[in-house]
């Protein structure tokens, strides 16, 4: 790849920045965690449920940032960064997810109801 | 603030001159040991007038060769304490058998009272895994993978130095823990809540904890750079599936550094919330939980585990094809083997607490994700060992050292398999049988490491270590770990716990007297050792290394010369095959040297990370004895010289083309030049389509 | 299909033994992968803390203090995710103005991230201090000290964030738009639209799921 380094905002990296997306993302995200605070003052479902539910739309925040904000692709320029966060995501998913479920399991055998 | 106990005072915190325990014989002996040995390196320093050298070359250097050396001596050093450390906890144990046992030097039993006994163990595990094995690996990956990979440097030499600066840092703190205040008597795993302020009011865990933190920072930013410098720097041609094994191996057990570390940052970082400020993470009161400790140490500890096991099997991997003259067996398998373990090595942790009682479901999952670690590892077993079938097999020192590791990584792997099971591990929780069989493993990392330096010592310095002394250092330290572990795995499955100051049993002596006699061996493996290396260094004019001594060798690093100069390549190579420089003897093409040189850029060396280093030292020792003003200025001093470095621009010398082709001339040696030239087969472009000669 | 390397050939007409020129490695793109593997890094950090939450917010870690109820506001934190998200889309502007050369502009809006994203610490100050004086200091319970860990914890790379942002503020007014300067702003962009990300789970699962 070769690159021009007497203009460095013209980089690939940087030229994938638009007002219009940032804007899109801006107005997403906030909408979409504007559902969830909806939900949750309302009371709107069971617990579990609404669990699930913010959850899932904490998701797809995480989801609209990624694209309107990181400009993640598998274009030749994102190609590294989108590879490694998926394969760092389910690390995270595993250290949150095993340890809530063994204390979740634990406590139920040990301490309490 | 929480309030400590004991004496503090706004200037010193809780320094004190009683906290240098001159009334300690073994202490103030091992100080003196280290202080003549620092006064003679100190000394010869400045009699030889070395100083200018010593800073120019080596602590202001970014070079990742000097940098991967530097660590392998810091490693080195470690590794020697730690051993000692195993000695004295050997010798404490026989001695110290039975209730009629006797006691000298105001033990009880033995020679070490408890509370020394237990810091012993705890300086033992953590220095050897985290301050030994660790950097010693991190020197071979930061010496061999830009070579491997054909690039002149690493992606970030800046940040390379300051990551084996602050490993050093770490290491001297707990270095420091011998002589100024003590060390944690917990266990390398930090036992909470024995960890916690009421139960540990001495600065012990607070030395234990800031040496860990600052290293593994050090540990964090190495693989950012290792990674980046994989991804990013490799010669044109040098696809993934030409990638040397030891280079996959580091990128595996570099994922695993970039995001196992953190965690243990978090573990560590709460309990020292814990301690500081009385918050109430790990104790067992008001609502705070230890086993989360356990359990976000575990979630580091064991991809830590196979961060420091990958890249000895990379060495194996580089090792066995070179001295069977037959390519790795199975590559892309092993690849793929490799991958595999740095992903299972994610889900199998709390087999290291199965009897906290989460239950049949949860200790299941964990027993069968544990299991199936043995697959990639078994994969890798055979591959090893189908390398060697119908090769032509050599028994020089490297290759007897990967062969052996092999045997130890089938046996730390089968009782890895019988532990892995939690009925069995119930019962053999906190017994040395589990002591037993996890150094079996990290024996492995031992003997591949000793291996891998007997391998590229001439490749790092430019001659070959005494062949014949080598032999005996194998002979002596494989009998004597066979020795010692044996007994202890008999021991383990008699029942016997582990970390005793005091063993109850006098029924139990014989067979720690066998395991003393084994560490008689392993001193005199040590012994061997250090003779090993004064013949070596006394002959090394008639030990002259070529570009590749060994002459069946296969990758890129081989290819330049040794000792291997500044720029790495004069020209850099044009990758055709997996072992390259394999392929490159098999037709003949080694004697072809690049007949056009380019001007080469390179970066500068600078100072700024050791000054960081050193501050985050001041940093480090400013928390452990609550001295407050002294960590302020040092982290506000550590903040601002990394902004003020930014204001400066990036910095590079060019080393002009005439002078490159003067060095390449000057290293080719004599024999090389004075061979047949060797006809180039027809149309192979040797440089820019210029002509040959 | 051969994949490259699987297979090696023997040397032929076209085999090249050495690169002609020095392979050019493309700087920014090297620095900006570094640094993003470093942000991968520092999203562990934030897993193992809401790892050590999910593991204390039961009710035995309150020990009769106050609740995930009591000290996270709903309401309260819709409006500091409205204000850092602002500052986060203000970011977004720095590096327009930067793709179209514009450094004063950039500067400018490089402020105004700074200022919104100073207004967001503000709030959280003003937070935790009638959290504290409510009863909740992280002394109080296990939970407390946990739930002020991870509000903290972000507080604190914002922190940074904004000491980084000055920096670029000077480093632009002196020099322009070098390369130094442009993978820098990049890099801090990463940086700020992190914050921004992380703050999504910890208004998720710190605030809303408080008060199911």
């Amino acid at each position: 790849m070769s690159v021009d380094n007497t203009k460095p905002w013209e980089h690939p990296e940087v030229s994938l920045s638009s007002a219009g997306k940032y804007f899109t993302g801006y107005v997403v995200t906030l909408a979409l965690l504007g559902v969830s605070l909806l939900l949750v003052r309302e009371h709107a479902m069971t617990a579990f449920n609404l669990l699930a539910t913010i959850s899932v739309l904490a998701f797809l925040t995480t989801i609209a940032k990624l694209v309107f904000l990181f400009h993640l692709d598998f274009s030749e320029t994102q190609r590294w960064n989108t590879l490694t966060l998926m394969l760092n995501v389910p690390l995270l998913i595993l250290s949150v997810g095993l340890t809530s479920w063994m204390f979740q399991v634990l406590f139920r055998r040990v301490m309490m109801h | 603030m929480t309030e400590v106990q004991q004496h503090w005072d706004p200037i010193f915190g809780r320094l004190t001159l009683s906290q240098v325990p001159y009334d300690n014989l073994i202490v103030c002996f091992a100080f003196f040991f280290a202080a003549t040995l620092g006064l003679v390196i100190l000394g010869a320093l400045t009699y030889y007038r070395k100083w200018g050298y010593f800073w120019r070359e080596w602590l202001t250097t970014i070079d990742h060769k000097r940098i991967g050396i530097m660590y392998a001596v810091v490693g080195t050093v470690m590794l020697f304490r730690g051993f000692v450390d195993a000695i004295m906890m050997r010798t404490q144990q026989v001695m110290a058998a039975g209730p009629a046992s006797p006691g000298y030097l105001g033990a009880e039993h033995g020679y070490l009272p408890p509370y020394h006994y237990d810091q012993i163990y705890g300086s033992h595990g953590t220095i050897m895994l985290i301050f030994a094995a660790t950097p010693l690996l991190a020197g071979f990956m930061n010496f061999l993978v830009p070579l491997q990979i054909g690039a002149r440097d690493m992606a970030f030499p800046y940040i390379n130095a300051l990551a084996f600066w602050l490993t050093a840092v770490g290491a001297a703190l707990t270095m420091l823990s011998l002589f100024v205040g003590d060390f944690s008597h917990a266990g390398w795993v930090g036992l909470a809540p024995l960890t916690e302020l009421p139960y540990s009011p001495d600065v012990g865990v607070d030395y234990w904890s800031w040496a860990i933190q600052i290293g593994s920072v050090g540990t964090t930013l190495g693989a950012v750079n290792i990674i980046t410098t994989i991804i990013k720097m490799r010669a044109p041609g040098m696809t993934w599936m030409r990638l040397p094994l030891f280079t996959w191996t580091s990128l595996t057990t570099n994922v695993i550094g970039l995001t196992a570390f953190p965690v243990l940052g978090v573990a560590i970082g709460l309990l020292s919330l814990d301690r500081y400020f009385d918050t109430h993470f790990y104790t067992t009161g008001m609502g705070g939980n230890f086993m989360l400790y356990t359990d976000l140490f575990w979630i580091w500890g064991h991809p830590e585990v196979y961060f420091i096991i990958l890249p000895s099997w990379g060495i194996m991997s580089e090792i066995i094809p070179t001295f069977s003259q037959k390519k790795l067996f199975g590559y892309p398998v092993m690849v793929a083997a490799t991958l595999s373990i740095g992903c299972i090595s994610w889900t199998v942790w709390l087999h290291h607490f199965f009897t906290m009682g989460a239950g049949p479901i949860v200790n299941g999952f964990y027993s069968v994700a544990t299991m199936l670690v043995a697959i990639p590892t078994g994969v890798k077993v055979f591959d090893w060992a189908l390398t060697m079938v119908r090769g032509r097999v050599t028994f020089p020192t490297p290759m007897l050292w990967a062969v052996s590791a092999i045997f130890m990584q089938i046996i730390g792997g089968w009782t890895g398999m019988m532990l892995a099971i939690p009925a069995i591990n119930y019962m053999t929780h906190n017994g040395v049988f589990v002591i037993a069989h996890f150094h079996c493993v990290v024996m492995v990392t031992v003997f591949a490491v000793i291996g891998g330096t007997t391998f590229w010592f001439p490749k790092v310095f430019g001659f070959t270590l005494h062949e014949t002394s080598g032999k005996w250092v194998f002979w002596l330290l494989v009998g004597g770990t066979f020795i010692v572990f044996t007994a202890m795995f008999i021991l383990g499955l008699t029942g016997m716990p582990r970390r005793l100051a005091y063993v109850p049993y006098a029924s139990w002596w014989p067979i720690l007297a066998i395991e003393e006699l084994g560490v008689f061996v392993d001193i005199a493996a040590l012994g061997a050792f250090i003779y090993q290396m004064w013949v070596s260094i006394r002959d090394r004019e008639l030990n002259k290394a070529g570009r590749d001594p060994w002459g069946t060798s296969r990758s890129l690093e081989w290819m330049t010369h040794s000792p291997v100069p500044a720029y790495n390549f004069a020209v850099i190579p044009h990758v055709n095959a997996r072992d390259e420089w394999a392929w490159r003897r098999d037709y003949r093409l080694h004697h072809v040297m690049p007949n056009e040189f380019k001007d080469i850029e390179l970066p500068v060396n600078t100072p700024v990370p050791m000054f960081i280093g050193i501050c985050s030292a001041a940093f480090g020792f400013a928390m452990i004895w609550r001295i407050w003003w002294l960590a302020i200025v040092s982290l506000v001093a550590m903040i601002a010289i990394v902004c003020l470095r930014s204001f400066g621009g990036s910095t590079g010398t060019t080393i002009p083309a005439d002078e490159v082709r003067r060095l390449e001339r000057l290293a080719a040696r004599p024999s090389m030049r004075s061979r047949p030239e060797t006809a180039i087969p027809e149309g192979v472009v040797v440089l820019g389509g210029g002509d040959a000669r | 299909m051969i994949v490259a390397g699987l297979h090696d050939d023997p040397p032929g007409p076209g085999t090249v033994l050495w690169a002609d020129i020095d392979h050019e490695h493309d700087m920014m793109s090297t620095r900006m992968l570094g640094f993003w593997l470093y942000m991968l890094s520092d999203s562990l950090i934030f897993a193992a803390l809401f790892a050590a939450y999910a593991v204390l917010s039961y009710p035995t870690s309150f020990m009769g203090g106050p609740t995930p109820r009591d000290v996270a506001s709903p309401l309260y934190g819709y409006a500091e995710t409205v204000v850092l998200f602002t500052s986060v889309f203000a970011y977004g502007m720095v590096m327009v103005k930067l793709r179209h050369d514009l450094p004063r502009a950039a500067i400018g809006w490089l402020l105004v991230s700074f200022l919104i994203g100073a207004f967001f610490i503000g709030m959280e100050t003003h937070e935790l201090r009638d959290v504290a004086l409510a009863g909740g200091p992280p002394q109080r319970s296990g939970f407390l000290s946990i739930f002020w860990c991870v509000v903290v914890a972000h507080g604190v790379h914002l922190l940074f964030g904004l000491l980084w942002m000055l920096v670029m503020v000077a480093q632009i007014a002196r020099d322009g738009f070098t390369q130094l300067v442009t993978y820098r702003l990049a890099n801090l962009k990463v940086y700020w639209l992190y914050q921004g990300l992380i703050w999504t789970f910890v208004y998720t699962f710190v605030y809303l799921r408080g008060s199911i």
